[in-house]
């Protein structure tokens, strides 16, 4: 092995971390110097292996998490024969108690809190300044979106590129789109990016939707740390109705809902 | 959840969520497929099941799939698991052929078990490293940690400097490659 070969660049080369002119060079070099070809191709094979080792470690954590959640369900719904009658009427009692108090609790559900603080103003606030009734490139989803065809518009901002100039506003429509669709594990992966992004354009309302992505997949835990990061950012324009959604959470009224 | 470009694309650029979303899509209907066609016990299964994730993953991320795919993602996952489950059981009876993707799928749906190799060739190199290339090389590459957090860990007072001990690993690391 020649030492003198440069494995900083051959782990740029490699990770696809070189701007496309140096990348190009370099390809030169490795297509005109057989020993450096074989030198890209051991790194790529160790780089490979530490990035198979990567997941495969986090393929085991989500598979005990699995095997964890599944004990727990199992637990959970297990019966226990010698208490059933008492818990028949434990059970009786507590749907009459839960009916009285239904309307009290009614309005901190999490369909509840997402009906009061969700709105797609902003995907209308977009698809205005983007040019209705005008030539925009994004013009065929935002007709989607707004004849709600939801369907069609994520098909069309899916296909958005990266090197876009539009990209980030195409993954803002997705989110609302699928929003809208009620896929929010999908929103998330638009908004969550979004909203720890520094597009200003989009950042503070994408964060705010990844609030209620949370609440509506079910993770009010994410939901609340989110929260936290608004409220805390004075300048956050969120930083208020972040505080009412905040408070309704760990109201009394949802502790007892659930 | 996510369509086979989203995760294309996720998967290029190491999203976990995306990598989540998907290895969660589809894990029962994988379990239930290979259990059922391998008489494999769940815990074998689930272990099918991650290395034939991590082969799908790593040949996006090598180049191997790309847009526009012959085949759904779902079918390269399965045609992965399921050559990787002929190859790793193969005294095993195949006793369930129904609905099984087709084979031939190209080098894509073929390596799974080189990629547990090369893992475990990484693996075992990393085990004849000293100490502290092992921690280094561990914590940056398998755990995502950065360096600050690799110094915080190590007790270096000047996280720049493992950036260079990171480099000089992986040489000694290549020396050591057969």
């Amino acid at each position: 092995m020649n030492q003198d070969y440069d494995i900083e660049k051959i782990e740029a080369f490699i990770l696809e971390e070189m701007q496309p002119d140096e990348r190009a060079a370099f390809q030169q070099e490795i297509n005109n110097d057989e020993t450096l070809r074989e030198e890209v191709s051991a790194f790529r094979q160790i780089l490979t292996g530490f990035e198979g080792a990567k997941v495969k470690n986090m393929t085991r954590q989500w598979e005990s998490e699995f095997k964890t959640n599944k004990q727990q369900r199992t637990a959970t719904v297990r019966p226990i024969n010698m208490f059933r009658r008492r818990a028949i009427a434990a059970a009786v009692a507590l749907l009459v108690l839960a009916t009285g108090w239904w309307v009290g609790t009614s309005g901190v559900t999490d369909d509840a809190l997402y009906a009061t603080h969700y709105s797609d103003d902003s995907a209308y606030e977009n698809i205005k300044s983007g040019g209705e009734g005008t030539a925009s490139p994004l013009q065929q989803g935002y007709d989607a979106y707004k004849n709600g065809d939801y369907e069609a518009a994520i098909q069309f901002f899916t296909g958005v590129a990266m090197d876009d100039e539009y990209y980030n506003t195409a993954q803002f429509m997705l989110g609302h789109a699928k929003m809208q669709k009620g896929d929010f594990d999908g929103a998330l992966g638009h908004v969550s990016v979004l909203g720890a992004g520094d597009d200003i354009r989009y950042r503070d309302e994408a964060q705010w939707m990844t609030v209620l992505c949370f609440l509506k997949s079910g993770d009010e835990k994410g939901a609340k740390a989110t929260l936290n990061s608004i409220i805390s950012d004075d300048r956050n324009p969120n930083q208020k109705r972040g505080k009412e959604l905040y408070n309704s959470l760990t109201s009394i009224w949802r502790q007892v809902s659930f | 959840m996510f369509n086979d470009s989203e995760v294309l694309e996720g998967f290029k650029h190491g999203n976990q969520r995306v990598m989540h979303g998907f290895y969660k899509e589809h894990r029962e209907p994988f379990l239930a497929f290979i259990q059922k066609s391998f008489s494999l016990d769940p815990d074998a299964a689930s272990e099918v099941y991650g290395d034939s994730f991590t082969a799908l993953y790593l040949n996006v991320r090598n180049g191997k799939l790309e847009l526009p795919l012959k085949s759904s993602l779902k079918t390269y996952l399965f045609a992965i698991g399921r050559n990787h489950a002929l190859k790793k059981f193969r005294k095993r009876k195949e006793v369930y052929v129904e609905h099984l993707p087709e084979k031939g799928e190209g080098p894509a749906v073929e390596s799974a078990l080189e990629q547990q190799e090369t893992i475990a060739l990484v693996e075992s190199l990393l085990q004849k490293m000293g100490e502290g290339c092992q921690k280094v090389l561990r914590m940056f590459y398998i755990e995502e940690e950065d360096f600050k957090s690799i110094a915080a860990a190590l007790g270096v007072d000047k996280p720049a400097s493992l950036r260079k001990k990171k480099f000089d690993c992986l040489k000694k690391m290549r020396k050591l490659l057969p």
